[in-house]
């Protein structure tokens, strides 16, 4: 006889598409059918009519040539955004591996000193660092003492006053940009210190009392034991601290593509410079991803 | 007695080297925690100077006039409250909704093994990196014909399918707790007769709650500080989230007629504002900091 209706495994199937799939179609809607629209906007220009809906004529590649060509800013914010992630993603792997390491130790006020670490994590946003980012250069000129006379004197803009004395590399100048550029790092790396936190606890105590049995010294079990277990977590870190980094408030490139959009109008334009800006961010995090599946290849063989 | 005891410890070689240990340690912490926390403490202080404690170059940390006039201007011009309301609505909307689907969404993909499951977690993987600057133009459109520009839906809506802010990561947080669980709980349900969606309620669920604190709480706080949503579908002032108005604060400040444009005027004020936006923030992780760490730890980020 011929059973009727679904099997077992398909009935099972079915129930786990009927947890995903609410899930699908609102990303069709919601983010897949946009980023095709999207990316025909990006060969056409956008007028939007007055009775609400908007009217797309071809254009070509005008759009991307603009961008690489003719734009006087975009290269240059670009070229910005790129150094600002080349320079900080290694700073703030360091730094987060290290202060994970640090906080993994028995200590006494640990609880204190880890609820410290991660209140960046609470408060960060994108604008409250772009709101203090100015603030912490003019303060410590302020508290400097010679400096806070000239800057309090003047009513015109902070601002451009700091960024003129800060070009002129004088030594006080080079000290504030150090401490600056820490305040940066130290905030932005709340999640990741999080991530290898977790990943810390989760190797067993019983891996380093062996090792310790057999002689190996702190050195040699942090580079044998801890940095091989806690390499997959690097992947996830650097996902996180470029997607971060590309989508936080802060960055320059992001408030003239926004401007660009929004502010100017410029729809179609502005589009494109977001797909330059998306297209780069997915390759860089492609390359970095398979560079770190090698290495994690190699150790796990 | 005690003396010789004591001198003996000192001669112990450990002694001396876990000192300088802690020494190191001690040190390096506070160094940390200082250049973490020294943008708040200035700003705290410079949001009671008075006009007199701003241009006195001898006032540094602790104002001589200590004044909190700049809190009730700042409360006044930016109007704190339509924004604490507004963005206290959205966030905690958002938090449920991602808290909930996110649950769902994770689980299928942790528990059920369909045949275009690793297409769609492909997916899933593709969302979290598109940045949300590409797609924002055709969700303004889209949005618009649905006449939602200018509430809090364009946020909330999307939150409660698994496609809020960041949803991929906890989407990505809940699949690793649930594939950890054993397979036994589930096949005993399922003799003694219960759905899958029980299973997932009853059993799954109850034993996920660090993975659901972790996502309620990353949630609740990174939409608490959004910006780049908010300000693409909102446009009334009266609809302004905390952190829109935190970033156009000069505007609010200095938007009077008549107010010249005094640094020293407006500074403080902004001090006043930021303090403001993040004391909510403070108050809650003062009251749940020791559970966030715990939960983190716990809820298998690292799979």
């Amino acid at each position: 006889m011929k059973r009727r209706g679904l099997t077992v495994v398909q009935r099972r199937n079915m129930a786990g598409r009927a947890f995903v799939y609410p899930w699908f179609v609102a990303a069709i809607i919601f983010v897949l059918i946009p980023i095709v629209m999207s990316l025909i906007y990006t060969f056409s220009n956008v007028v939007i009519q007055p009775t609400g809906g908007y009217v797309l004529t071809p254009a070509g590649f005008a759009n991307w040539i603009k961008a690489f060509t003719l734009d006087a800013f975009f290269l240059d914010y670009f070229y910005q955004g790129l150094a600002e992630v080349a320079t900080k993603l290694p700073l703030i792997l360091l730094f987060s591996l290290f202060a994970a390491t640090m906080l993994n130790q028995k200590f006494k006020g640990r609880g204190f000193v880890r609820s410290m670490f991660f209140l960046p994590v609470i408060i960060t946003s994108g604008a409250l660092v772009y709101v203090l980012d100015t603030n912490v250069t003019s303060d410590m000129f302020a508290n400097n003492g010679e400096e806070a006379a000239s800057v309090m004197l003047s009513n015109a803009d902070i601002q451009v006053l700091i960024l003129q004395i800060t070009n002129n590399a004088d030594l006080a100048s080079g000290i504030v940009g150090i401490m600056d550029q820490a305040f940066v790092i130290l905030w932005a790396s709340g999640v990741q210190i999080l991530i290898f936190l977790s990943g810390l606890q989760s190797i067993s105590t019983s891996i380093y009392e062996s090792a310790r049995v057999d002689g190996a010294t702190g050195w040699e079990t942090f580079w044998k034991i801890t940095v091989p277990m806690i390499l997959p977590l690097v992947v996830v870190n650097v996902l996180y601290t470029i997607i971060d980094t590309f989508s936080n408030y802060n960055s320059e490139l992001l408030r003239y593509v926004q401007s660009t959009i929004f502010g100017k109008a410029d729809y179609a334009y502005g589009t494109t410079l977001s797909w330059v800006y998306f297209i780069s961010m997915f390759a860089i995090i492609m390359v970095i991803v398979f560079i770190l599946s090698r290495l994690t290849k190699h150790y796990s063989e | 007695m005690t003396l010789t005891r004591f001198t003996n410890k000192l001669k112990h070689p450990l002694f001396w080297k876990n000192f300088g240990w802690g020494l190191f340690r001690f040190a390096l912490f506070t160094g940390i925690i200082f250049v973490l926390i020294y943008p708040i403490l200035s700003v705290f202080s410079g949001s009671f100077k008075s006009y007199s404690d701003m241009i006195n170059p001898t006032t540094i940390w602790i104002p001589k006039e200590p004044t909190l006039q700049n809190y009730i201007d700042a409360i006044q011009k930016v109007k704190y409250f339509d924004g604490l309301r507004n963005t206290a609505i959205l966030s905690i909307a958002c938090a449920v909704g991602q808290t909930l689907s996110c649950a769902l969404v994770g689980y299928g993909f942790a528990r059920y093994n369909f045949k275009e499951k690793g297409l769609l977690f492909g997916v899933m993987l593709f969302i979290l990196i598109v940045t949300p600057q590409t797609i924002s133009l055709p969700k303004v459109m889209i949005f618009k014909s649905m006449g939602m520009i200018d509430t809090l839906w364009p946020m909330i809506l999307p939150s409660f399918f698994g496609l809020g802010l960041k949803s991929g990561i906890f989407i990505y947080i809940y699949r690793q707790i649930f594939s950890g669980m054993p397979r036994e709980f589930e096949e005993a349900a399922y003799l003694d007769g219960c759905g899958d969606f029980r299973i997932f309620a009853r059993i799954m669920l109850p034993n996920a709650i660090p993975a659901i604190v972790t996502v309620c709480l990353f949630s609740l706080v990174w939409n608490w500080n959004e910006v780049f949503e908010p300000t693409t579908y909102l446009q009334t002032p009266d609809m302004m989230t905390l952190s829109m108005r935190l970033i156009n604060v000069n505007g609010f400040i200095t938007q009077e007629a008549g107010v010249v444009k005094d640094l020293v005027y407006v500074i403080p004020i902004r001090y006043a504002c930021i303090i403001l936006v993040i004391a909510p923030m403070l108050v809650f992780y003062a009251i749940v900091q020791r559970k966030f760490v715990e939960s983190v730890e716990r809820s298998g980020i690292v799979g």
